[in-house]
């Protein structure tokens, strides 16, 4: 019977195996997000970067909801292959989504995307109020 | 003694740390041919190197990790270099592969060498 013993036996071999292999064994064997997404932020902007390869812009649906969600929507086509010539199937195919707040609202206006080699980038530039100001000093008279 | 406890341990080190990402692959067989579909997000199709020798295919893509001066809020996954390789059981006409790159996706086409058919021959009567 398993115990909570076994469980942190699994746990720190998993531990053990990641500082050998790298953290791609994390991606073996158990469910996956997609498309992974990575988000960047400096003081104008948020850049979101999907990795979404064989998908093209047409496909793909961005929406900014309440100012300072992103939503990413889209398929990514299957190819037509005989049921019975797979060898192997690894990539995820099908519809995705992933949602995520920002920490501050966005220009939606301004917003724009691109892909580039198979990564969707999408640049948000924060709202007015969240834009660094300059203060322009005074001269004293 | 210690001196190869020492270069062991660089070994392992490097290996960490330039560990590049394993690229998925879906692939499929007909009578003719194999095709290997594989992705490789942020790789230029000028980064991706293709060798086959002594039945293994090798692909590697390599990709410039520059994400400048803004802060990574949310990180799941990394640009880095991308790399498989296949170990092919069938005699493949190595002369004929054939590759192709479009949207980070890389498609390679394996000819199987075709078993000569029987032949009859024909008698011919005098």
């Amino acid at each position: 019977m398993l115990n909570d013993n076994a469980f942190a036996q699994m746990n720190r071999l998993r531990t053990e195996l990641e500082k050998v292999f790298g953290s791609d064994l994390k991606n073996y064997g158990c469910a996956q997000v997609h498309p992974k997404v990575n988000v960047l932020e400096d003081a104008e902007s948020f850049l979101v970067e999907a990795e979404l390869p064989g998908v093209s812009l047409e496909d793909i649906e961005i929406l900014v909801l309440e100012g300072d969600q992103v939503s990413i929507k889209g398929k990514r086509k299957e190819s037509e292959v005989q049921p019975n010539a797979w060898i192997r199937k690894e990539r995820s195919m099908g519809e995705f989504a992933r949602s995520f707040k920002l920490s501050c609202g966005v220009d939606v206006e301004s917003v724009k995307a691109r892909m580039s080699n198979g990564v969707l980038e999408i640049r948000l530039p924060k709202a007015a109020a969240h834009q660094p100001r300059k203060i322009e000093i005074e001269t004293g008279a | 003694m210690n001196t190869s406890a020492v270069n062991v341990q660089e070994k392992k080190m490097d290996a960490t740390e330039q560990r590049p990402k394993v690229a998925l692959f879906d692939c499929w067989q007909t009578d003719t041919e194999i095709v290997l579909s594989g992705d490789f997000p942020g790789v230029n199709s000028d980064n991706i190197e293709i060798e086959f020798h002594e039945q293994i295919l090798t692909i590697k893509g390599s990709s410039a990790s520059d994400n400048g001066s803004e802060k990574l809020v949310r990180s799941e996954f990394e640009r880095k270099s991308l790399e498989r390789s296949f170990r092919v059981h069938e005699e493949i006409n190595a002369d004929g592969i054939e590759a192709s790159f479009d949207n980070a996706v890389l498609t390679v086409v394996l000819p199987i060498v075709q078993p000569i058919a029987p032949r009859r021959i024909p008698i011919s009567t005098p």
